[in-house]
Parts: structure tokens; C-alpha cells; sequence
């Protein structure tokens, strides 16, 4: 069925390299966009916490979570630059 | 026993202990390269900042400060306690039940000990695995089946208040290993100790308790320190479940698995050496006061302590 | 110790004793029974769900022996077969469509135009065994099976060398000699079986990035040719219960203590030798801690970390993983059957009297 599918798309966009689309696929998002940010590992970890709050259905008030995961992040990055000048 | 023709011939005590040193020299040098040289370059750690890239930058207590201030430190600490508390008592209970059970001489008790012990020697790995669809409260098994009996099962590992209680019903179905070491105990048991308890009239209740359970405090020691060593490492199996995050809601962020967050995902190598000094003083002290306390209840072959 | 036995006590006590044995024996049986089926069913489930494609993984509660629904062609689109009684008669019909309060639509193939829109709960539907054998070679190949157990192999056999030597080389020194602090030296080696090795670890980690070791299979190995407590104390009792004669033989045949431990000691301790191959096999089969740390790049992980990263990409595919789970512990599982004795004895070695 991915034979056909890609068969329609080469005659609907005509032009287009799909080998780089297809091969730059195990490339999305990696390295990370937002990667740069010091400390990144923990706030992806704060960020995702948040997440998992939320789909667990612990935390029903969105918002709540939120500030919450804002204030961790906040803090995390206070701290570094605290002795990163 | 020394042949004096001069300095040249070593005695034969000496010689003795030269050759015993050196067949011991894999292990002395390999403890000194992968034992006590990264403890004491890990305390170093633990007084600097260090990211593996530049090098380690002294800031005296700041992490042991910074440490006692973390809430995740004390959360992870209390994770780890709580599943403690409650997977090593009742792995114990369990094991060593079944270890009794084990012992009878029923036809075919080879097969039943075969089955038991199976569990234990699986992968870490495939384990997390194949529990964590076990526990799915949709496509898994264990749910569909307490609804046979009315029980609305909960949704186990993706609930915080449940995936502790999941994880030690996963591990209570590898108690397999500890069944092997307590029935090698019990097995140890002198039968005269039951013959002379059978001619005092005592019932197999009272043989049980008197007798058995007595003779194998050594092995149930054994286990105690072992285990609790052993749930401070807990790792693989909490990993492979929640894709190393300590969810969900890090209601599973152990201690090891927090260690390892700060060691290898954030590059706080300086942090996590000290969470592992803390971690080996609560260890230290936890394994100093069961050997304490071991004195009360554990009895040694050739000790004559009440009946 | 003598025991005094009283015969006639024991005759009179006989039968009750008989009996209260025989009742035991089997309500003992039976709740050993009843823990090994309990035992028993992950490993079922992990078989069942192995063989079966994706549509079958949706069977909420999944069936233990795989079933797929029985299917018509009608319209050109496969609609699942149900066993419908209709005013007293039993036909096949095929369900189209579903419709509100339970009921749906069902069509007899040979007359597709004519609907009858029956209770679904009163109907039974056809199933048949469907088992894809092929989501074995498939889930292999997408973990790059081969490679992963190349390198497994590599860190269990080359280890298990390197510890064999090591610690044979280490427990002859601690059982067989005299010498100036070698109880403090065995001491010691114990009390290093419960330091917790997160103490160890990134000084460790951080010396072989040094060295450049890292993201290669050599920090798996090397160390253990550097002998580890636990095996060493296993070999060291097991050396002791062999007796001295023999050495004395050796040495007055002019022997050395080396030619002591590997022509004597070594061909004596071969059921040691082979209980702590095998725990060590399975220590570096199962092993997934060490690999995670220091193995980056997929070409050098091992069946477990490949098994967990498999796991993370393909989560929603659990017939592949299971697939993937079972492969991964059948070697240890042949193993374990091959070798039942070494479990029992080789732990009773510990010596755990104190």
C-alpha cells in the first residue's frame, strides 16, 4: 500500500527528491531543536513530568500544571546561571 | 623454618606468601584500579562541579547543600524506602514459604522446584517487558481477569499510586532466586534437631518454629542484607518500564535511576557522586544495624540460645 | 547427639501419622500446583502474544490460543462470519454494519441485498487459529538481531574467560596458602559483595572515557579479568573441600604452585568451574546497566539494550516485542534446563552458615 502511496505522490509533486524525505526521516528532531538550552536534560525531564501529570490524570487543572512545570523550569535555569555567569 | 646460607634464599614461609600474593594480584590490582581509586576520585567529584567535558571545578559542599535542598533527592530516597519496605518483607515471606514447600519429600518435587526457579533466570530486560503488557489496563491480562471476580483493576503502571505496587508484584515473580538460597537453609537442618523436637512430643508447628526457623536465621540474614543492597540498585526493570523517566508522575524515580539521570543525562557528574556517597553512608548504616541487630535473632551453628 | 526413639510410641502413633502425612502431602502438592500455574501464565502470554499480527492484539481480553475472526468477501471489502439463529434456523451471515442498542446489520453471503438487523449478543462468531509464526524473522530483523547477539556473545564468552582465569588464579591464593594479612585481604574481598557500585561508577565511566574505551565492548570485558568477589568465594570454598594429599603429592613430585593449580586443583574443581560459568553467563546475558552506560552508538549494544531501544521505537507493536523477549531468553531458559543440578549445588558452595 506505501508503494502506491508513493507512486501517487511522485506523479502529484513532480520534481522532488523523496529519497532525502524518506532518509531525513530518522533525522527529525534529532538533534533536539531546543537542545542548545543549558540544561536541557532536566528541564525535558521537568517538561515531561508535567506531561505525564496530565495524561495520568492526576492533574486535572491544565493550568496548575502549568505554573507548576514554568516555576520548576525557572528554577533549574536560575541555578545554573547562578554559577555560569 | 629458615635455611640461613645466606640472604639470597628465602624461607619457605616466605616463600609462601610470596606466591600466595601473587596468585591474589589480579584481584589486589584490579581493586585498587576499579575499587578504592574511583571511590576516593568519586569523593573528590562530589566537592566539584564536573561535566566530563571540562574539567572538575572545586566547589567545596555546594552539592551536599544543594543536595539536602533537592525535593527530587528526598522523593527518590522515599520511593526507594517505600518499595523496600514493602517488596523485601514480602519477598522474603514468599520465598521462604515456598522454600518450605520445596523441602517436602512429595513425588515429584524436582518438577515444582524446576518451575519455580525459571522465573529468576530471565533478563531484567524482557521481564520489564513482558509485565508491562501484562499490567496494560486495556490489552493486558491481569485486569480482564480481576474483572472476573468484580474488581475494577487500576491502571497499574500508568497510575502513580499503583506502579509501586506493580512493581513489586512484578519482582515477588522472581523470588525464584531467594527460593534456592533458603532451601539450600533449610535442607542444612540437622534431622537429629527434628528427631530429638518429634520424641519431646513437639506438633510440626511447634517443630517449625523451634527448630526451623531458628537453625535458618543465617540464611534469612543473608537475604535481608542482600536485598536491601540489592533495592537500592533497582534499575533495569524501572528504566525499560517508564523509558527511563521514573514515571509516570516520577511515582517510580528511584533512588539508582535519579543517580543515574544526574550522572548520564544531565552531566552533573559532580552531583551524582555525591548522591552515591549518601546513598553508600545510608547503606553503610542500614547494613551495620542489621548485622547489630543480628546478633539477637540469628543463630550460628554450635551457639546454644534458648530451647 | 543421640536421639532416643521410643518404638512402641511411634508404632501407636502410626496410622495418624500416615495419614496426617497423606493429607499434607497433598494439600501441599496442590498449592505448589496452584503457584506454578500462577507462575506459569506470563510465560503463555508472552508466547500467545508473540503469533499474533495486529489486529488480533486488539482482542480485549486477549485469547490465550490465538483466534482470528472467520471473514467474507462482500463488496470486495472482508467482513467477520457470525453463526446467526434466525427463526429457528442456523446460517452464516456476515455483519456490515453496526447499529445503536447493540444490534447491527448482517448479510447472508449468497444474498448480499437482503439485510436483517439482528442483537449482536445473541449471535456467535466465527473464529478460526490464526498463528503468524512470521513476526519472529520479522522483529528480528527490525532490532538488527544479529549484530546485537554478536556482541552479547563477545562480552559473555570473552568475560567469562577473564573470569574464569582471574578468579581461579585468585580463590587457589585465598585457599591454599598462608601469608601475612591474607584473612584481612578475604575480608575485605567479601565485605566489597555489597558495596552499592554506584560508588565505583563514574570515576570508572570517566577513566575509560580517558582512555577512549568508551561506546566499545572493552569496559564490559576487561574487568573481569581482575576477579569478582562473589566467584572468587565460590572457587576459594570449593578449593578447600579438595584435599591436601593431593598438593602434598604435587609438590614431592617437584611441582609448582602453579602446575599444583592446573593440573591438580582445576581438573578437581570442574563442577565449580562450571557453576560459576554458567551465573556468569547469565549476569552478562541479562545484563543491562553497564551496556546503557557505556554502549552509545547501535552497531555496539548488547540483546538487552537493543531489546529496551527496540522496545521505545516500536512500544505499539507488542507482538514484536514479545517476539523479540522470547528469542532473548530462550538461551538462558536451554540453559537452565541443561544444567538444574548447578543451581542447587552451586549456591550451597556460598557456605551461607556464616
Amino acid at each position: 500500500m506505501q508503494a502506491a502511496f508513493l507512486e501517487q505522490l511522485k506523479t502529484d509533486y513532480l520534481g522532488i527528491d523523496y529519497d532525502v524525505i524518506f532518509k531525513s526521516i530518522d533525522y527529525l528532531d534529532k538533534p533536539n531543536n531546543e537542545e542548545w538550552i543549558p540544561e536541557w536534560g532536566k528541564i525535558e525531564d521537568a517538561l515531561n513530568n508535567g506531561l505525564s501529570l496530565v495524561y495520568s490524570g492526576t492533574e486535572k487543572d491544565a493550568k496548575k500544571v502549568l505554573t507548576d512545570a514554568n516555576a520548576e523550569v525557572q528554577k533549574i535555569l536560575d541555578e545554573y546561571w547562578a554559577t555560569h555567569k | 623454618m629458615s635455611f640461613s646460607t645466606g640472604k639470597r634464599t628465602l624461607s619457605l614461609a616466605r616463600r609462601e606468601a610470596l606466591w600466595a600474593y601473587a596468585f591474589i594480584a589480579p584481584w589486589t590490582v584490579g581493586f585498587l584500579i576499579f575499587t578504592i581509586g574511583p571511590m576516593l576520585a568519586s569523593l573528590f567529584f562530589s566537592f566539584t562541579d564536573y561535566n566530563i567535558i571540562d574539567s572538575p571545578r572545586w566547589i567545596g559542599m555546594t552539592n551536599y547543600v544543594n543536595l539536602f535542598h533537592d525535593d527530587l533527592f528526598w522523593h527518590a530516597l522515599g520511593v526507594t524506602f517505600k518499595f523496600a519496605v514493602i517488596a523485601l518483607p514480602l519477598g522474603m515471606v514468599f520465598s521462604y514459604t515456598i522454600a518450605v514447600l520445596l523441602n517436602s519429600k512429595i513425588k515429584g518435587i524436582n518438577i515444582w522446584r524446576t518451575l519455580y526457579f525459571l522465573p529468576s533466570v530471565i533478563a531484567g530486560v524482557a521481564v520489564a517487558l513482558l509485565w508491562g503488557r501484562i499490567f496494560d489496563p486495556k490489552f493486558g491480562i491481569l485486569n480482564p481477569f480481576l474483572e472476573k471476580f468484580g474488581i475494577q483493576g487500576p491502571g497499574w503502571l500508568s497510575d502513580p499510586q499503583w506502579a509501586i505496587t506493580a512493581l513489586v508484584i512484578m519482582s515477588l515473580w522472581g523470588v525464584g532466586g531467594n527460593v534456592i538460597i533458603y532451601l539450600a537453609g533449610l535442607q542444612g537442618v540437622p534431622t537429629d534437631l527434628y528427631d530429638a523436637a518429634k520424641v519431646d512430643g513437639a506438633t510440626g508447628w511447634q517443630r517449625f518454629r523451634y527448630v526451623t526457623l531458628p537453625m535458618t536465621t543465617p540464611v534469612i540474614f543473608y537475604n535481608l542484607v542482600l536485598g536491601l543492597i540489592g533495592t537500592f540498585q533497582y534499575f533495569t526493570e524501572v528504566y525499560v518500564l517508564t523509558n527511563g523517566a521514573g514515571g509516570p508522575a516520577r511515582s517510580t524515580l528511584f533512588y539508582n535511576l535519579y543517580l543515574y539521570q544526574n550522572a548520564f543525562k544531565y552531566f552533573h557528574m559532580g552531583y551524582a557522586s555525591t548522591m552515591a556517597w549518601v546513598l553508600f553512608i545510608i547503606v553503610l548504616g542500614l547494613t551495620l544495624l542489621i548485622f547489630r541487630s543480628s546478633e539477637l535473632w540469628v543463630y550460628y551453628e554450635g551457639q546454644i540460645k534458648g530451647k | 547427639m543421640t536421639s532416643f526413639k521410643n518404638p512402641k510410641a511411634d508404632q501407636s502413633r502410626f496410622t495418624g501419622i500416615q495419614t496426617q502425612s497423606l493429607l499434607l502431602k497433598s494439600v501441599t502438592t496442590f498449592i505448589l500446583a496452584a503457584g506454578a500455574a500462577i507462575i506459569m501464565i506470563p510465560f503463555l502470554y508472552l508466547l500467545s502474544t508473540s503469533v499474533k499480527d495486529r489486529d488480533q492484539l486488539r482482542q480485549s481480553p486477549p485469547p490465550l490460543i490465538p483466534m482470528a475472526a472467520d471473514t467474507v468477501n462482500i463488496n470486495g471489502q472482508a467482513e467477520p462470519l457470525y453463526e446467526v439463529t434466525m427463526n429457528g434456523q442456523v446460517r452464516k451471515m456476515a455483519l456490515i454494519k453496526f447499529r445503536p442498542g447493540g444490534k447491527a446489520l448482517f448479510v447472508d453471503p449468497a444474498n448480499p441485498e437482503q439485510t436483517y438487523e439482528l442483537l449482536i449478543a445473541d449471535q456467535k462468531e466465527l473464529r478460526h487459529v490464526e498463528i503468524h509464526f512470521e513476526n519472529y524473522p520479522d522483529a528480528l530483523k527490525q532490532m538488527k538481531f544479529n549484530k546485537l547477539l554478536v556482541n552479547t556473545l563477545l562480552v559473555t564468552f570473552l568475560g567469562m574467560a577473564g573470569m574464569l582465569f582471574s578468579c581461579s588464579l585468585v580463590a587457589y591464593g585465598f585457599s591454599r596458602f598462608r601469608a601475612p594479612w591474607l584473612n584481612v585481604l578475604f575480608i575485605l574481598l567479601l565485605s566489597t559483595i555489597m558495596l552499592p557500585s554506584q560508588v565505583r561508577l563514574i570515576p570508572t565511566y570517566v577513566f575509560f572515557n580517558k582512555l577512549g574505551w568508551v561506546d566499545t565492548l572493552l569496559p564490559l570485558i576487561v574487568p573481569q579479568f581482575f576477579a569478582n568477589a562473589y566467584d572468587v568465594f565460590l572457587l576459594r570454598q570449593f578449593f578447600m573441600t579438595i584435599p591436601l594429599e593431593l598438593d602434598d603429592a604435587a609438590k614431592i613430585d617437584g611441582a609448582s604452585p602453579l602446575q599444583t593449580l592446573m593440573y591438580i586443583i582445576i581438573p578437581q574443581a570442574r563442577p565449580a568451574l562450571v557453576s560459576v560459568s554458567i551465573f556468569h553467563f547469565l549476569y552478562a546475558w541479562n545484563d543491562f546497566y553497564e551496556p546503557l552506560i557505556y554502549l552509545h552508538s547501535p552497531d555496539h549494544w548488547t540483546l538487552a539494550v537493543g531489546l529496551q531501544t527496540f522496545n521505545a521505537l516500536y512500544t505499539v507493536n507488542t507482538n514484536y516485542i514479545m517476539a523479540a523477549s522470547a528469542v532473548m531468553i530462550l538461551p538462558p531458559i536451554i540453559l537452565y534446563f541443561l544444567a538444574q543440578k548447578v543451581f542447587t549445588q552451586g549456591v550451597v558452595f556460598t557456605g551461607i552458615k556464616g
